[in-house]
């Protein structure tokens, strides 16, 4: 089967989906975010038509491999007609929404523009830009809900890429070097020193974050 | 290739002046018909375009002071000026004032304009959001 196509019409240019919630910065130079479930919806509402083949091809569709999707189906009218629905929506649609910035929680405003790159991980969001690199803490609250913290500076050279994994942050300042530190629930007033950039050492260890 | 270059007449082997008093010569090393050579860069524009690129850079001062010497764009980066795809260039300013420039392709990745040319450049719409995160990036 072929993919559905959606698109999103928002005046953003960088986005990036995590923990069921699509995050955006805004071209006004704001971070924001929105549940996918509210996408969702919105597209059930434009195309009522497809609004239960929406659904499903948001859902996990693990359950499609397990037994009792295998039975499921099994039963070839079941299985036909749910091929044909995807495939003609796969072929003649493109489902689009329209959102705009008030459709969007907001999370704070982003000192300085471009963001470079933008990586979500362990609850936190990291955004690389000409001036450093910046975090927000989703969960400020320590509990199981997005209660987003205001943005803070954690490094001072332009950070073009970055990724994270397994507990670790790695950013690439160019010509200025690779750089890597760990991301844990670390002491705050570290936090708040910065590295100077040494260009006579082009790789070096960044403080915990 | 869609920028339309104007014609220009190099005379006593230089290309100029520009509105700043400034000449251009041409490098036989940096020339598309020039022996392969890995240090070198090399055009895919002839002469007289070489210095259109760089009389846009020279009348727009889009200097750069980290790297001592003048970019160039053409058409949002849209115009490919080197063989190898490179869609920047660089002119080091000369040793002497009154010597003509040179300059050649490059990626952005090697020789990085500065944060404050390129905020430049997107303020005088030059390059648009999209190029001016490539070449932050040193993404071309």
């Amino acid at each position: 089967m072929k993919p559905l196509k959606f698109t999103i019409n928002i005046k953003a240019h960088s986005s990036y989906m995590y923990c069921g919630h699509l995050f955006f910065v805004l071209n006004s130079g704001e971070l924001a975010y929105i549940p996918v479930n509210t996408i969702v919806e919105m597209l059930a509402e434009n195309y009522p038509e497809y609004n239960n083949l929406i659904q499903i091809a948001f859902q996990r569709n693990d359950y499609l491999t397990n037994e009792q999707g295998r039975i499921f189906l099994g039963i070839d009218l079941v299985k036909t007609a749910l091929i044909n629905t995807w495939q003609k929506a796969s072929e003649e649609m493109n489902f689009v929404i329209d959102l705009n910035e008030e459709d969007c929680t907001k999370i704070g405003i982003i000192p300085t523009s471009p963001v470079l790159d933008m990586r979500l991980y362990a609850m936190k969001i990291y955004l690389g830009t000409k001036q450093g690199l910046y975090e927000v803490d989703l969960n400020a609250d320590n509990k199981y809900n997005f209660k987003p913290s205001l943005l803070e500076k954690r490094f001072d050279a332009k950070v073009t890429c970055l990724n994270a994994k397994s507990g670790e942050i790695i950013i690439s300042c160019n010509s200025e070097g690779l750089f890597h530190g760990s991301i844990g629930n670390g002491n705050k007033k570290m936090m708040k020193e910065q590295l100077q950039v040494n260009q006579s050492e082009p790789a070096g260890r960044i403080l915990t974050l | 290739m869609g920028y339309k270059f104007p014609k220009y007449k190099m005379n006593n082997g230089l290309f100029g002046p520009t509105s700043e008093n400034n000449y251009y010569k041409p490098i036989y090393y940096h020339n598309k018909n020039a022996v392969n050579n890995s240090n070198k860069s090399k055009w895919i524009l002839k002469d007289g375009e070489q210095y259109e690129v760089f009389r846009l850079s020279d009348e727009g001062k889009w200097k750069c002071d980290e790297n001592d010497g003048l970019f160039s764009i053409l058409m949002n980066g849209n115009e490919i000026l080197g063989q190898n795809e490179e869609r920047i260039a660089f002119f080091r300013t000369p040793q002497n004032i009154s010597d003509p420039w040179h300059g050649f392709p490059i990626y952005s990745s090697d020789f990085e304009p500065s944060a404050k040319l390129i905020d430049k450049w997107f303020d005088d719409k030059i390059i648009d959001e999209r190029m001016r995160i490539k070449i932050l990036k040193g993404d071309i």
